[in-house]
């Protein structure tokens, strides 16, 4: 409302100056610098790695009382990710915490790309494969990776 | 720096998601939507009126400027309301106030519930209306 | 000297005879709500549409439930009336003037002053839902150095960087309280808020005159709150306003003997900053520390983190549609967490900087007359947190601390409330779908059964969204 706060500035600031490891941060919309858009590398030894998975974030009014709002855009298959890319993830929910950052988040989603958690699922069919036959969920996973996040080298 | 599209729409879903509210329903029409561009929403007929117990489908188009701007309202149920266009079931903006009006803060819930409410206005009640269960 | 502090009780309310008129009033609106409160449990002014809405089917359940909830009833010292909208269509007044008082404790005094600080958020969190706690408390710990004052808040501070004359530049050139936005969309085009004078918007009996009453009852009530709403907001900056203003003259009047913090305070409080680590601002350094980790925050951030809303124990996507009756018990209200270690109980200690003699409020010192930086003290044994440093957490019920509860007392009563809410919902429910189930019975129309169970659920959604 009254101007963007410290805590905004300082926070993209340093995302785009001093980036988390295999995530840029950008804002796409300079009227708007709530709204910023995320590129992150699909963690290693999982079945995103090579891929790049775009995100959207807006931080609300009440940042940072309320958490950010982030979805992927680029189509992963995940259990805790749904087809509109909305993520289920504690600390973008019940468990945030005004201590926490944009930093943290992002680092958690990475963290959870690479450690599913089937237990609390938000596609449960993503889930029961997850869980009964993790090799085919895997091979799903990789699939849609290579399809959605990875870009086709111009020939 | 309000809140962008995407973001709105997807509260917007969320709170159909979580059962809405207030005598109407309304979703997605294609779960894997992820423009979130098609809705299909539900209209309770207002009560005390010839529009009791009827149950009135609508599609909602929320095109790339909504919140923005409007989103536009078609009823596939058949009604005779003096803000829906009789031939093609489309909501008239012009007669409509709510969309009007329109601010940014205005939801499709908003609407729909407005509608329900254009049902019992003096220049609606006593119109004759189609049998139940036919579509434009 | 004393004078200027003795207009103060220890609530932290300004009281006696000194004060501006302004102020009398708002001590008489405290009188005037302890009186509306009385009269509500007293009057039984509204027997005739109680009487009339006995008569449906649906309000003739609805009081029995609100008798079964006696438990509820007596919560709320509704014992003596039988019917819930009794005592609610009573209480409106008394609740507009509840928060009116509300957000004049919210506007930022330069004379309650308390250690070059405040007893009013600066502004930093501008979400009025947030700004909920409990005012009268909040100024009663920070008068009796519980909590640290509200600070004027620094943007930006780099050590070294700015010469004194430039940091006090800065700090006597900000405001009391951040800049208020002008038009805000949801009041946008609401009558009776636009062009009046402070004197007619501070008159609520007037909205009445701009009521359409055409309309139906519940969109009059609706359009009477969102008015009273409008007018508060823009009241609030209008206030605001007036406050900033008698601060500017009393910052411009030669005479050191009032409240406006000298250059001297300023600069031991300022040179002395630290960041909050919430909100990244810089404020002078005598934080407030997490009683678990010892994390400082600063009070404007303190008072923002509270209990989640009443939310069912075992369900986590609160769907209404899977709520039922038997549910309603399992309705919680969560205890603040520490945002440093997730802590339960969130509480903080706070000790005043040592070096720093008291001024203002609950002192015998002028903040324009403060002079001595005291050395630091040699013995810090009693500090509880010089000691946190090495003990362990330190107890949510000690003396010391204050927890997010205490600035929210009222959280019990918002649990009740919200199952009673959910009780009536249901009872509402069931008495509609018996009704369908009646008119429905003698036909044999299997359509017709389902576009029952179809109105049922859309009725149950619309009851949950039903405003009280």
């Amino acid at each position: 409302m009254s101007g963007l706060p410290k805590r905004i500035i300082k926070e993209t600031k340093n995302l785009i100056l001093d980036p988390v490891p295999g995530m840029k941060t950008d804002i796409p919309d300079e009227d708007n610098l709530r709204y910023l858009s995320v590129e992150m590398e699909g963690p290693g030894n999982s079945p995103y790695q090579g891929g790049v998975f775009n995100l959207e974030l807006y931080l609300p009014e009440d940042y940072p009382m309320e958490p950010p709002k982030i979805r992927f855009l680029t189509p992963v298959y995940h259990p805790n990710i749904d087809k509109l890319g909305r993520i289920c993830l504690d600390v973008l929910k019940d468990h945030w915490s005004p201590a926490f950052q944009i930093r943290t988040v992002l680092l958690s989603i990475q963290q959870l790309l690479d450690t599913p958690n089937p237990d609390d699922p938000l596609l449960s069919d993503v889930a029961e494969l997850c869980k009964s036959n993790n090799a085919e969920y895997c091979k799903i996973a990789k699939e849609w990776t290579l399809k959605y996040a990875v870009t086709k080298k111009e020939v | 720096m309000a809140i962008p599209r995407s973001f709105r729409l997807l509260e917007e879903l969320e709170k159909g998601e979580k059962g809405g509210s207030q005598a109407c329903s309304y979703g997605l029409s294609n779960g894997d939507d992820v423009s979130m561009t098609n809705w299909n929403g539900t209209i309770l007929g207002a009560p005390n009126s010839v529009h009791a117990n009827r149950i009135y489908s609508v599609e909602i188009i929320c095109g790339p400027k909504y919140p923005d701007e409007p989103p536009l309202i078609k009823f596939v149920s058949k009604i005779n309301l003096q803000c829906v266009d009789q031939k093609t079931g489309d909501v008239i903006v012009d007669k409509f106030t709510i969309m009007n009006n329109w601010k940014r803060s205005t939801t499709i819930e908003d609407c729909l519930m407005e509608l329900r409410k254009e049902m019992i206005t003096p220049a609606n009640k006593t119109l004759a209306q189609p049998n139940e269960g036919s579509i434009f | 000297m004393g004078n200027t502090t003795s207009g103060y009780d220890e609530s932290g309310h300004t009281s006696g005879s000194s004060s501006s008129s302004r102020r009398s009033s708002l001590a008489n609106n405290q009188t005037a709500t302890r009186n509306a409160r009385s009269q509500t449990m007293n009057i039984n002014n509204t027997v005739s549409s109680r009487q009339r809405r006995a008569s449906s089917v649906v309000g003739s359940l609805l009081t029995g439930t609100s008798r079964a909830g006696s438990s509820f009833s007596r919560n709320y010292d509704f014992s003596n009336n039988t019917d819930m909208d009794t005592t609610r269509t009573g209480s409106s007044r008394e609740k507009q003037v509840n928060k009116e008082n509300h957000y004049r404790n919210l506007v930022v005094k330069y004379d309650e002053c308390v250690d070059g600080g405040f007893l009013a958020p600066y502004g930093v969190h501008d979400d009025e839902k947030k700004l909920d706690y409990n005012d009268t408390t909040v100024r009663q710990l920070i008068i009796g150095r519980k909590l640290q004052p509200f600070y004027l808040p620094l943007e930006d501070y780099e050590e070294n960087e700015l010469s004194d004359e430039e940091l006090l530049k800065i700090l006597r050139s900000t405001l009391l309280h951040q800049p208020y936005p002008e038009d805000i969309e949801k009041f946008e085009d609401l009558p009776g808020v636009k062009n009046l004078s402070k004197a007619q918007l501070e008159d609520a009996s007037n909205i009445d005159s701009y009521i359409d009453y055409s309309s139906s009852k519940s969109e009059r009530k609706l359009k009477k709150s969102l008015i009273f709403a409008a007018r508060l907001y823009k009241l609030k900056s209008i206030w605001q306003q007036d406050e900033n203003e008698r601060y500017l003259d009393a910052k411009n009047s030669f005479s050191a003997n009032n409240m406006v913090s000298n250059d001297k305070l300023l600069l031991d409080l300022y040179r002395n900053g630290d960041e909050c680590p919430i909100c990244f601002l810089y404020l002078p350094k005598n934080f407030n520390y997490s009683r678990c980790c010892y994390q400082p925050i600063c009070t404007e951030c303190f008072v923002q983190i509270k209990r989640k809303e009443p939310h069912y124990q075992n369900s986590h996507d609160e769907n209404e549609l899977t709520a039922s009756e038997d549910t309603i018990e399992t309705l919680v209200s969560e205890c603040a967490h520490c945002p440093y270690c997730a802590t339960p109980d969130f509480g903080v200690i706070y000790e005043m900087s040592s070096s720093i003699t008291k001024t203002g409020l609950g002192s015998g010192t002028l903040p324009s007359e403060y002079t001595v930086r005291t050395e630091e003290k040699i013995d810090s044994s009693d500090s509880l947190v010089q000691n946190r440093r090495r003990a362990q957490s330190i107890p949510a019920n000690h003396k010391s601390v204050v927890t997010s509860d205490m600035i929210r007392p009222d959280w019990e009563a918002n649990l009740s409330k919200a199952k009673l809410k959910l009780k009536k919902r249901f009872a509402k429910a069931n008495t509609i779908h018996m009704n369908n189930r009646l008119i429905s019975s003698d036909e044999n129309d299997k359509m017709k059964l389902i576009e029952d169970e179809m109105i049922e659920r859309a009725i149950r959604l619309s009851l949950a969204e039903q405003p009280q």
